[in-house]
């Protein structure tokens, strides 16, 4: 088996069976709020969160602006499924079927080599969580959010669903009143994490909904870097991701968050991202895009504090039957920031690719600048690639640098390799490689090579 | 410019709907300014026939502080070469523009812009390449200034069908008030890869090193902010094939900067 065909096994085949489904119903009601909510032996505040998303939600109308969401059929989803009630700090003590599929994922083998600690989510709930010693005593705190909620409720009072309330649309009050499982990150005043940390996400059974809660502190002069990654077998019946992903990233603190979203074809993507950033503080978002039917992401900065800046590099791949709608928003609150965006794209067989940003200056923030480049690569005559760039300027003292370019592979390139002894599609995967390596160089290498070994798998079958 | 090309002058607006029609090589000028007719919303339909060379001035200089909205849209005909000069000065003015470009054809889009006191200007420009070859270049250029408001959304849209389309789409801002507001949307729609396109944004001010080097030759920051203004118009200006529209514009351009 190619390596491209191997990766495409392990994200999206590997189905095990889901006998724990039996137990559950589809479509979303009151009871089964209630039901998430004792399950989990939750305070009283946060079952009234739950009851006050879910009426928000009930009340929000679909978003209309962007990729069609009327073929979701939102009482076909499976709001909650427990595969297994323990949760493990040693692999040995995960469930067999379910540690193969990591194993398969490559999770624990990268725990060993490359990683200060790993979370893993099956279904609803996180099945394994482990911290390495030495952060530990460090004072970070690396947890499954429900745990998280029992152990340290003042943190999660203070800032769960702060940065994304649940009103800010209608997946975001979805959100708030499913919920389950996800990674709590807090990293104590100038703790630098010199390995990255990671949690990945697994749906397993048909027709799921997966609703994973991030919240990540990064207290003042601390440094981290996360990686996230998910995927899900296909079944050709729609599953729907709506997780939530709430970053506070304090006075000279820096953070990464790096994510390679594997959904499979018939999910849908719904995901919500926002970090807050102070004082001379500093955010980057690396993200690819690969799976899902529909995405909808698009990571936003909030730069509160004089001197924040944020990055946002990502990468979209759409192919045939997709639409990647995503992009990045970046609102400067305060004087003296600065933002980079660079997004590329590529689109195949008809599939579809937006980039979709804000930039938006207040008034009150002198100083700003900003740059923002998209690329969009169209490998075929019936794909699509739309970039809506959308600038609200306030105040007179700031720079904005937009650029964007769509086109196809260039034909003298291509001939160029070809009469150096490359075939057509070893030098199609060479300048594709060379398109994205802005995004890629920023991975760790094991996910640079994931990335390059999804987009291999997506280009094979020819090219229009 | 060519040389002797005929000079078409639109009469000023009176109706609320109007189809002009441009059959030969000309220069076609229109101004809509205090001797046209106060419509809150009008309509303008502008037809441009197969392989002829056209230069089209629009001027619009219509100093009323009540809303109005125009509706405009252009179809280019096959081979058809269009050159558009169009100059927005002041007003609360809403314009939805819709471009269509037919097959071999070539469109130079020029915009410019000035929004000052406090009036509102909204530009949303559709730019459709429907059909083979077509070429699009579109340059435009704003400013802001006291508490005005402009926001300016342009899109290229290429459809499946529309081969070898090459489209470029160029807007700048300069934002001269610290109560003014702004907004660009470059928009990029493609729906085939045959095509070459691509679009750019920049939005700044005059930075504190060319303040401080005019400064330092005794120009103050007002005189420094006059002479950004002119000379983003002066670019647009020079293009002009007609003396007498080049002249009226530099005119109130004055009238506004004094």
């Amino acid at each position: 088996m190619s390596k491209a065909k191997d990766t495409k096994e392990k994200l999206w085949g590997n189905a095990n069976p889901a006998p724990y489904m039996q137990a559950t119903s589809r479509g979303l009601t009151k009871k089964i709020v209630k039901q998430i909510s004792a399950s989990k032996h939750e305070p009283n505040w946060m079952l009234q969160h739950r009851l006050d998303s879910l009426e928000l939600f009930k009340n929000m109308p679909m978003p209309n602006w962007g990729p069609d969401l009327s073929k979701l059929d939102l009482d076909k989803i499976t709001y909650f499924a427990q595969a297994h009630d323990q949760q493990a700090t040693d692999w040995k003590d995960v469930p067999k079927d379910i540690k193969n599929t990591f194993d398969k994922l490559g999770i624990p083998q990268a725990e060993q080599k490359a990683l200060a600690g790993v979370g893993a989510q099956y279904e609803s709930t996180v099945i394994y969580h482990n911290l390495k010693q030495q952060w530990q005593d460090q004072g970070v705190i690396f947890e499954d959010m429900d745990v998280a909620l029992q152990k340290y409720p003042e943190l999660m009072s203070e800032y769960f669903m702060k940065a994304v309330p649940s009103h800010l649309h209608k997946f975001t009050a979805l959100h708030g009143a499913v919920w389950s499982g996800g990674t709590f990150l807090y990293v104590p005043k100038g703790v630098n994490i010199d390995l990255p940390l990671q949690a990945y996400f697994r749906m397993n059974a048909k027709g799921m909904g997966q609703f994973e809660h991030t919240l990540i502190i990064v207290e003042e002069d601390a440094q981290a870097h996360y990686i996230e990654g998910c995927s899900a077998p296909r079944y050709g019946v729609d599953s729907l991701h709506a997780g939530c992903v709430e970053i506070y990233v304090k006075k000279n603190a820096r953070f990464r968050y790096s994510s390679v979203e594997s959904w499979s074809k018939d999910a849908y993507n719904l995901n919500t991202k926002r970090a807050i950033v102070e004082e001379n503080a500093r955010i980057e978002w690396v993200g690819g895009n690969f799976g899902s039917n529909v995405t909808m992401l698009y990571p936003c900065s909030v730069l509160k504090g004089l001197g924040a800046s944020a990055d946002h590099l990502g990468l979209a791949f759409a192919n045939s039957g997709q639409i990647q709608d995503a992009g990045a928003k970046v609102i400067h609150l305060a004087s003296q920031t600065s933002s980079n965006i660079v997004m590329k794209s590529i689109s195949k067989g008809g599939g579809v690719s937006l980039y979709r940003g804000l930039v938006d200056i207040s008034a009150k923030a002198d100083n700003v600048s900003i740059s923002v480049n998209c690329d969009a690569l169209l490998l075929d005559d019936n794909s699509h690639s739309d970039t809506i760039p959308v600038m609200k300027i306030n105040n007179a003292t700031a720079t904005v640098v937009h650029e964007a370019r769509a086109g196809k592979i260039s034909a003298k390139d291509l001939f160029y390799l070809q009469s150096r002894g490359l075939s057509e599609e070893e030098a199609i995967n060479m300048i594709v490689n060379g398109f994205i390596e802005p995004i890629t160089r920023e991975l760790p290498l094991e996910y640079a090579v994931e990335m390059n070994r999804m987009i291999e798998l997506e280009i094979e079958g020819g090219i229009g | 410019m060519i040389a002797n090309k005929k000079i078409i002058y639109i009469e000023p607006l009176k109706n609320k709907k109007r189809n002009i029609v441009v059959d030969e090589d000309s220069v076609v000028i229109e101004v809509i300014d205090e001797d046209s007719k106060d419509f809150d919303k009008f309509k303008t339909n502008i037809s441009i026939a197969d392989n002829i060379n056209v230069e089209y001035v629009y001027l619009f200089n219509k100093n009323i502080t009540s809303p109005i909205i125009e509706d405009r849209e252009i179809k280019l005909g096959i081979n058809t070469r269009l050159k558009n000069y169009y100059c927005y000065l002041g007003s609360n003015f809403t314009v939805t523009l819709k471009q269509q470009l037919d097959s071999h054809s070539e469109l130079d889009h020029n915009v410019v812009f000035l929004a000052d006191q406090k009036n509102n200007l909204n530009i949303q420009a559709k730019n459709n390449f429907l059909y083979p070859k077509a070429k699009g270049v579109f340059t435009i250029q704003g400013i802001v200034k006291d508490q005005a408001r402009a926001g300016y959304y342009s899109s290229i849209i290429i459809d499946q069908i529309a081969k070898d389309a090459n489209a470029k789409l160029e807007m700048s801002a300069i934002n001269l008030s610290k109560e003014a507001k702004i907004s660009l949307v470059p928009a990029l729609k493609v729906a085939t890869n045959q095509v070459n396109a691509s679009h750019s944004a920049r939005i700044s001010n005059l930075s504190k090193k060319q303040l401080f080097y005019l400064n330092s030759r005794g120009i103050d920051k007002i005189q420094a902010q006059e002479l950004l203004i002119q000379s983003v118009f002066q670019s647009f200006l020079d293009k002009l094939p007609n003396e007498e529209i080049k002249n009226k514009i530099e005119a109130l351009l004055k009238n506004k900067l004094s």
